[in-house]
């Protein structure tokens, strides 16, 4: 892992990770960039490899999708990822696509960067030298396409804390190209009956999946009774709160319904399995 | 699921025809033996890459080729200056485009320069060193900006009419306006005073991609006063034609060799990247490949956008009374086959209903963007799903069945469709009452869901042009010499069926090859549904001239006068219980194990010159049902259930039938659903991958398709059969259109995006609300 970060950092601009290579293959047959030398990380030791340790899931940065739908201990521990990950684009992408290459990569239109985010996962990452540090996900991406990453700096892991008792995940996505044209994420947590917790993450639409506080705070309080409402409520309040890639007058107000739609369906999702057990 | 009802009883036949026998090709295919031109190389031969413009309109005041000739494994590079002692003008229709860009481009993407290096990779590095300077122009890269009076104008001087469009004299061009079809019948005036119910809308249709797998490939070979070209083109002779022309050879010293081809569906008809990579090839003085990219073939060809008006009257009743349609197809920078699908298009604006009277005004238009060509179904889809959704639209006024307001006004059987043209041969209610059944037509219906039909026709089977050869050899086996190009359609199965039933020989000992124009006797085209009907003809009487010649022979064994005492079965000939084999009968003879018997078969015009005018050869039946349901809150649109029908007078093969409606309905669905090419104002076409222009997957298929066939044995093809394959794509948007309608949101623009029916629901919201 030191080597090949160091051996970005020596090469430079012209020196790019490369993974399962969907994203990056594409970016250079486009002839956007041009890369005179790419650093495989596929065979890393380690790098692929899941495991648990204080509950805490940790999975390899170049760990494959298909890997991570397939992936018992994923399943145990963060079952919501085995979902998503089996969902992701096609069974070709997902058999190579890296879950390090699509957070690096931060295209908008990610399933996992919206689920981790709600989910209050991390990021280690590792540098040239002995430099390591640890990201919550809602501080990897700064913009569409943009990471706080370094040039020489890989995605070593991305971790994922357990549950809160009583928690219930949701992720929903609509897809009419290749990409999702919206993911959402709601994790709600129930006690007594009640809805004491929630994260409601929005992507794709957005330059970068966000936590959106006044859905959030529509859904907290709800009750079997108060439900439908509730989840309309937050709807509405994330139409609201989303901050839109693209609010053009022809595409603003569908994306804003999106977002209002499936954010309710989704939040109902969550909450009906968090007040079921 | 795929469900499949076969409503008519197969009368039983012989050894093939009638048979679900397995593909011929399928076993190569699905073992990755099949040679496409991708996969084959000749000796010496170089890579080509091509320079594209990357502006719309523009003037080319430089352009300096020095650096990339001293480039790496660069052979050669072609520009306009190696044209100088040709006439560089091809287009079968019209002769507007030049082998490479002139002292213009007129799109982006046109080519501009091409290289011919020892690799891929040298001669795509290569092109990058090219430097070329262009002036830029005003654009016009939509219908409208095209039509307005200060448009630029993209073709200056006199219109030069191609070889092999069958259109007559061609009209003057007009501004951008570059073909006109325009028919009347009766006076639509005098139908407007008893008209109570008038349908009158603006629609918009989509540029869209014709998707197939493989893309364009050619190999060139120009040596010796002498031209080899490997192509997957699916009209080799008509290419043969035009490449004769632009170069200056007799036909004869033309030869272009078809493999299989990766799917085609129109757009790889007529002449594509066969010009420019003999132009490179005779530069280079070596063969030359070229294998586009799929960002290349999108800007190669595709289907004409298109912006149409269409009026419908009515009585109070439901009698319809009068249809006015003007429509505007986009045919891009160069005609290409732009004038045949205005005059389609045309001719399928009406709808095979009792009119009083119709008027028809189509234009053909130039404009800023890559050329447009055939696709599947061409004009017929264009118009079908406009013209149907008015038909529903006067129902819904007049409180009838849409079902029952088409048995009251479509065509009969024998009803002049045009007049001096090929009455209507099919039986259209009973068509489009069977697939509405299959759909379960006046079911209750549950909220958010809809149903529709469509009825249409299309003109099929071009010019009827095509001859065919049949050879049998000393050990019995059979060899079929057709020039149908096999691209996934199974024609090469279909031509070996029809040889085997007339020779009452196994399925199994019949070989097709493909197309090689040095040796497979004239066939004009692989398209317009026409395949089995007129090159299937030729070779059901190429195989039945082999046939005579084996009668005449077992006649002087047998030793009797009256071939009617002959029988002919199980690849033998019978003298009441006496026979001999086929191969018997070849060796006796030639008195040796040798020599073959020659069939030729031949297929011309009836009567007449078999203009279009005159034809078609068989009027395809466009008849489809769906049902769809509509979420409101998102706009999403899934199909729920299609049924479309094969009118095929016989089917040869029913599963490969079957199959064909599938792929075509999958089509339309892409078609009416989301596929869309985008060009921004500039010209640039903004979703030139896979990844923003999305193609139909087994995902999008619907729960049920059923395919109907319908055989009445009324053909003029062999064994009475007429072709399919075309109309299940102009009937299938139209259905579904017709479905969403019937779910309350009726639609003026395809594709159906989400975004777009949601639009078009929070409209009709808006306006119920303001009432
Ligand atoms: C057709 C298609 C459909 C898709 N559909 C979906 C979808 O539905 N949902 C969804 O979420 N995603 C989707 N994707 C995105 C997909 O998930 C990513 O393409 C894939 O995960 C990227 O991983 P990779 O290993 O191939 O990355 P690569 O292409 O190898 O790399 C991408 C970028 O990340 C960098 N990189 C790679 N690994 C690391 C690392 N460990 N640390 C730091 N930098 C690294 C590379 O340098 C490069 O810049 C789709 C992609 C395609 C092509």
């Amino acid at each position: 892992m030191e080597e090949a970060a160091s051996l970005l950092h020596r090469f430079g601009d012209v020196a790019s990770f490369y993974a399962g290579g969907t994203e990056l293959l594409l970016v250079m047959k486009m002839g956007l960039t041009d890369l005179s030398h790419l650093v495989d990380l596929k065979r890393i030791d380690g790098l692929r490899s899941v495991s648990v340790s204080n509950g805490t899931l940790r999975i390899g940065g170049a760990a494959t999708h298909r890997e991570i739908e397939s992936n018992p201990l994923v399943m145990e521990y963060a079952p919501a990822m085995v979902s998503v990950a089996s969902r992701i684009a096609n069974a070709r992408v997902r058999a190579v696509g890296t879950l390090g290459g699509n957070l690096a990569f931060a295209d908008p239109a990610s399933d996992p960067a919206t689920l981790l985010t709600a989910l209050g996962a991390c990021v280690e990452v590792r540098g040239t030298g002995d430099s390591r540090r640890t990201l919550p996900l809602e501080d990897l991406w700064v913009g569409a396409y943009q990471t706080a990453l370094d040039h020489d700096e890989l995605i070593e892991a991305v971790t994922i804390p357990v549950l809160k008792p009583g928690t219930s995940v949701a992720h929903e996505r609509m897809k009419f190209q290749e990409r999702p044209a919206i993911t959402v994420t709601v994790s709600v947590t129930a006690v007594n009956g009640s809805i004491v917790d929630a994260r409601v993450v929005v992507g794709a639409v957005a330059p970068v999946p966000r936590r959106l506080a006044r859905a959030e705070y529509a859904l907290v309080g709800l009750v079997a009774e108060t439900t439908e409402a509730g989840v309309d409520l937050a709807g509405d309040a994330a139409a609201d709160g989303v901050q839109l890639l693209d609010d053009s007058d022809e595409a603003g107000p569908y994306n804003r319904q999106l977002t209002r739609i499936l954010v309710a369906r989704t939040a109902r999702q969550a909450i009906e399995s968090a007040l079921l057990v | 699921m795929t469900d499949v009802i076969r409503r008519v009883d197969r009368q039983s036949r012989g050894t093939a025809v009638g048979r679900n026998v397995g593909r011929l090709d399928a076993a190569v295919k699905m073992s990755g033996r099949a040679e496409f031109v991708g996969d084959l190389e000749i000796p010496r031969m170089l890579f080509g890459a091509v320079l594209r413009s990357p502006v719309a309109h523009a003037r080319i005041v430089g352009l300096d080729t020095s650096e990339a000739e001293r480039m790496p494994g660069v052979v050669a590079v072609l520009t306009r200056d190696d044209l100088n002692d040709l006439d560089p003008f091809y287009g079968h229709a019209i002769r507007d485009r030049p082998i490479i860009a002139l002292e213009k481009v007129r799109f982006v993407g046109e080519p501009v320069a091409a290289v011919a290096a020892t690799t891929v990779a040298q001669a795509e590095a290569a092109i990058l060193h090219i430097d070329v300077e262009y002036e830029e122009l005003p654009v016009a890269a939509n219908i409208a900006s095209a039509l307005d009076p200060a448009a630029p104008i993209l073709h200056e001087g006199q219109l030069r009419s191609g070889a092999a469009h069958g259109l007559g004299d061609l009209p003057d061009r007009v501004g951008n306006i570059c073909y006109q079809y325009a028919i009347e019948r009766g006076h639509i005036e005098t139908t407007d005073a008893s008209a109570a119910i008038v349908i009158d809308r603006e629609y918009t249709f989509p540029a869209v991609y014709q998707y197939s797998m493989e893309t364009h490939a050619v190999i060139a070979k120009y040596s010796g006063g002498e031209i080899r070209l490997w192509a997957n083109c699916q009209h080799p002779f008509l290419v043969r034609a035009e490449i004769a022309m632009l170069f200056d050879l007799a036909i004869e010293q033309v030869r272009i060799t078809v493999p299989f081809l990766g799917g085609g569906f129109g757009s790889k008809s007529y002449t594509k990247m066969e010009p420019l990579a003999v132009a490179l090839a005779r530069k280079a003085g070596r063969p030359v490949k070229i294998v586009n990219r799929v960002d290349e073939s999108m800007v190669t060809s595709r289907r004409h956008g298109m912006k149409c008006r269409m009026r419908t009257t009515a009585t109070e009743g439901g009698r319809l009374l009068g249809r006015e349609a003007q429509f505007w197809l986009d045919t891009g920078a160069y005609a290409d086959n732009g004038p045949r699908v205005t005059a389609t298009a045309g001719d399928a604006a009406p709808g095979p209903y009792r009119w009083q009277a119709f008027r028809v005004d189509g234009q053909c238009v130039y404009t800023n963007t890559s050329p447009s060509g055939s696709y599947r179904a061409f004009g017929a889809t264009h118009l079908q799903w406009i013209g149907e959704s008015q038909i529903d639209e006067v129902a819904r006024a007049a409180g009838i069945d849409p079902l029952d307001l088409r048995r009251e006004n479509l065509l009969h059987r024998g009803d002049e469709i045009r007049s001096r043209g090929k009455p209507l041969d099919a039986d259209l209610i009973g068509d489009v009452e069977k697939a509405a059944a299959a759909i379960g037509w006046g079911r209750e219906r549950l909220a958010n869901r809809g149903m529709g039909v469509s009825v249409g026709l299309l003109a099929a089977g071009a010019h009827p042009v095509s001859m065919a050869t049949v050879k049998m050899g000393a050990t019995g086996g059979v060899a079929v010499l057709v020039a149908s190009t096999e691209m996934g359609q199974g024609t090469r199965t279909v031509m070996a069926q029809i040889a085997a039933e007339v020779l009452t020989v196994p399925f199994s000992s019949v070989v097709v090859a493909g197309a090689d124009t040095g040796f497979t006797p004239y066939d004009r085209s692989t398209g317009a549904s026409r395949s089995t009907t007129v090159a299937g003809l030729g070779v059901e009487r190429a195989a039945r001239e082999v046939l005579d010649s084996l009668l005449e022979t077992a006649q002087e064994v047998f030793g009797v006068e009256d071939p009617a005492c002959l029988e002919v079965r199980d690849g033998a000939i019978w003298n009441g219980t006496d026979s001999r084999t086929m191969a018997e009968l070849v060796v006796s003879r030639f008195g040796f194990i040798g020599g073959e018997l020659v069939g030729h078969g031949e297929v011309k015009p009836e009567s007449g010159s078999g203009s279009y005018e005159e034809g078609p050869v068989f009027w395809e039946v466009c008849v489809a049902a769906a049902e769809v349901e509509v979420d409101p809150e998102t706009g999403v649109v899934t199909v729920l259930q299609t049924a479309t029908v094969a009118d095929v007078g016989t089917a040869i093969n029913p599963k490969l039938v079957e199959r064909q409606d599938e792929g075509a309905t999958v089509q339309g669905l892409g078609n009416a659903l989301f596929e869309e090419m985008i060009f921004a104002e500039d010209g640039n076409l903004l979703n030139d991958t896979l990844l923003d222009y999305r193609v139909p997957t087994t995902m999008d298929l619907p729960e049920r398709m059923t395919s109907i066939i319908v055989e009445n044995h009324d053909g003029p093809g062999p064994f009475g059969a007429k072709g399919c394959g075309e109309g299940a794509f102009a009937a299938v948007p139209a259905a579904i259109v017709n479905a969403l309608a019937d779910a309350g949101v009726l639609m003026n623009e395809l594709p159906l995006t989400p975004r777009r029916v949601w639009q078009r629901i929070q409209q009709l919201e808006h306006r119920s609300s303001e009432r």
